[in-house]
């Protein structure tokens, strides 16, 4: 399903050295799986997340979703892409403040071409437990439940894959483990589930680990 | 589908920073509810100064007045002179074939009437027998004079109302005889009121009498101060017009490099000359308040900037799950567009409702129009999509990765 050969890819900033976030790295993650992708900071791992989530581009390589190329594609259709086929959880939540927990999980369908999107939203908060909560704003959910919200909001355009960044960095360990329950479940119904953390416990939870180190990745042998 | 999305969407973030809100509003309000007093208040003082002139001046109406008119604001200023003459007028009347009647008239201002006692102050003027259907005076009792009066200069006189009221009270004035500078004359007919004149004047304060009999028996005068000629049609107004200003310059010998001692005015110079004197409030004012609205979506612009920066977290997420940059562009320019739309229709709402003490402290018409409406509305989205669309493009090229970190 997803398929990465000898992407590349450096950040030049003002007054500082060319940094090569990515140096060749090359990865298969396939349909079903629950992958970890483990690093300290600094490693280049939120780089490799932001291609994966096709939020960035990679400078050179390839990138194949679904055995289709991504690395051509303009802004707007990584866009439709994003929309259909990855639902992202951050390690911030991200939620839209003011605004209630069905209308976040809704915001996908905002832009969405669906026709049909009446009660998509109470069913994605059902599924992570929240369905009572619908109308309470993120000031108003704790953490543990704010990064709920946020999970629905990932699932609620069904996409193939989840992609979360750090989800249990900002969360005490109960609500940390409660989070993780739900990828897990969520990976047993069959959903890709691509983890990135620095937390190597967080990381047991997967399948499968890749370790990123300056840029580049071996996968971590069971 | 997408779209009706968005635009929920939008009006919601839109009204979720308040205090942000409130700041647009008002200084998109103000403009808009400064434009819309100052361009109703211009329309009604020129509708109000139009609709009293058209009584004088209807389609098919020539008039001449004696003396260079100038226009001072919205007043005119006579220079009477001596030359106008009523044979004058009757030979322009003999010679263009389109005028279908005519009058001419001669005013004494501030002359004495009085009857049994009674005193009034009563504005004097001498007309001819056809002026009861030239300027249509309504009779309310009695009659007109008629010609064989006029030629016979015969003592009679139509008086107005308010010298009806202030010589008679509630007798009747038909067959009296009342005093005039001392002359003493029959009162055959009394005319119904007829408000001000172009000028403002009023002219129920008038005694009428026959041209002739003023001319020779109260003034002693050779010269008339105005005509007024009725002509077939409207089509026929220009070139009678000309032929009158050919005519008189003829019989009162005006070299051509010498300018008329006469004035003509035809409807379309009055309205000329009226858009002229309203022009400071047509044009001028509602340029300020154009100034405003600047203003207005200079602030309006500025504060969007701000929120874009502000909400780089949102629009980042807003990108990462789907949104196109025309979507998140689309998103600012109808937050920043409902914005301003409500606010101008809230300005507009002040607008009309602060009108009501102020036409009714300078005495204008109340009016309010739909075209001043749309025309706002209109200008409070322009404004709203014009202050926008800065922002909305920065927003737009934000990168994902950028905004979300």
């Amino acid at each position: 399903m997803i398929e990465i050969n000898d992407v590349s890819k450096s950040y030049k900033r003002d007054h500082a050295p060319e940094v090569k976030a990515l140096d060749n790295v090359s990865l298969r993650i396939a349909k079903g799986e629950f992958a970890a992708v483990v690093g300290p900071s600094g490693s280049g791992k939120t780089t490799l997340m932001n291609i994966i989530g096709l939020l960035d581009v990679p400078d050179s390589g390839s990138y194949k979703l679904n055995g289709k190329e991504t690395s051509e594609l303009d802004i707007d259709e990584l866009a439709e892409l994003r929309n259909k086929q990855i639902g992202f959880v951050f390690q911030q939540f991200h939620l839209l403040p003011k605004t209630t927990a069905k209308e976040n999980v809704e915001l996908p369908l905002v832009y969405s071409d669906r026709t049909k999107i009446t009660g998509l939203a109470e069913e994605a908060l059902a599924m992570v437990g929240l369905r009572e909560r619908m109308s309470h704003t993120p000031e108003e959910l704790s953490g543990g439940q704010q990064q709920k919200v946020a999970i629905a909001r990932a699932l609620v355009n069904n996409p193939e894959i989840i992609l979360a960044d750090e989800p249990t960095g900002n969360l005490d360990s109960k609500s940390g483990e409660d989070i993780m329950e739900i990828f897990r479940d969520l990976n047993s119904n069959g959903r890709t589930i691509i983890l990135i953390t620095h937390d190597k416990k967080i990381a047991s939870y997967a399948n499968r680990t890749f370790v990123i180190v300056d840029g580049t990745i071996t996968e971590e042998k069971r | 589908m997408i779209t009706t999305r968005m635009l929920k969407s939008g009006f919601k973030t839109a009204w979720s920073h308040k205090l942000r809100a409130t700041f647009m509003i008002a200084s998109v309000m103000i403009g808009i509810a400064s434009l819309t007093v100052i361009i109703s208040l211009g329309k009604g003082t020129q509708e109000e100064v139009l609709s009293r002139v058209k009584k004088f001046f209807s389609a098919t109406t020539i008039n001449v007045m004696s003396g260079r008119v100038r226009m001072q604001g919205t007043h005119a200023k006579m220079d009477p002179t001596t030359t106008l003459k009523l044979s004058d007028i009757e030979d322009i009347a003999a010679r263009i074939k389109t005028i279908v009647s005519w009058d001419a008239g001669q005013v004494e201002l501030d002359k004495s009437a009085s009857f049994n006692g009674q005193n009034a102050i009563v504005s004097l003027h001498g007309h001819m027998p056809s002026a009861e259907a030239v300027w249509n005076l309504v009779i309310t009792e009695g009659r007109f004079f008629t010609k064989a009066e006029n030629d016979g200069t015969a003592r009679v006189a139509v008086i107005a109302p308010d010298v009806r009221k202030e010589l008679f009270g509630d007798s009747g004035p038909i067959g009296r005889q009342i005093g005039i500078e001392g002359v003493p004359f029959q009162v055959i007919g009394t005319i119904a009121p007829r408000g001000p004149d172009p000028h403002g004047m009023s002219q129920d304060d008038q005694i009428i009498i026959p041209l002739n009999t003023m001319l020779k028996r109260t003034v002693n005068l050779d010269y008339v101060i105005a005509a007024k000629f009725i002509v077939t049609d409207k089509h026929a107004v220009n070139s009678a017009a000309e032929q009158i200003t050919q005519i008189l310059r003829e019989r009162h010998r005006i070299n051509t490099d010498e300018g008329d001692d006469f004035t003509v005015i035809t409807p379309q110079a009055v309205n000329d000359m009226i858009r002229r004197a309203t022009r400071v409030f047509n044009l001028y004012l509602p340029m300020l308040s154009v100034v405003f609205l600047i203003i207005g979506a200079l602030i309006v612009a500025n504060l969007m900037l701000l929120s874009v920066s502000e909400r780089m977290k949102e629009i980042g997420l807003r990108k990462a799950v789907g949104a196109k940059s025309k979507d998140i562009q689309l998103q600012f320019l109808i937050e920043a567009s409902s914005i301003t739309l409500f606010a101008g229709s809230v300005g507009f709402a002040a607008g009309a409702l602060l009108l009501l003490p102020i036409t009714k402290m300078i005495d204008v018409p109340y009016t309010i129009s739909w075209s001043v409406m749309l025309f706002c509305l209109a200008a409070s989205s322009f404004i709203g999509i014009a202050a926008g669309f800065i922002p909305a493009r920065r927003a737009a090229v934000l990168q994902p990765v950028e905004s979300l970190r």
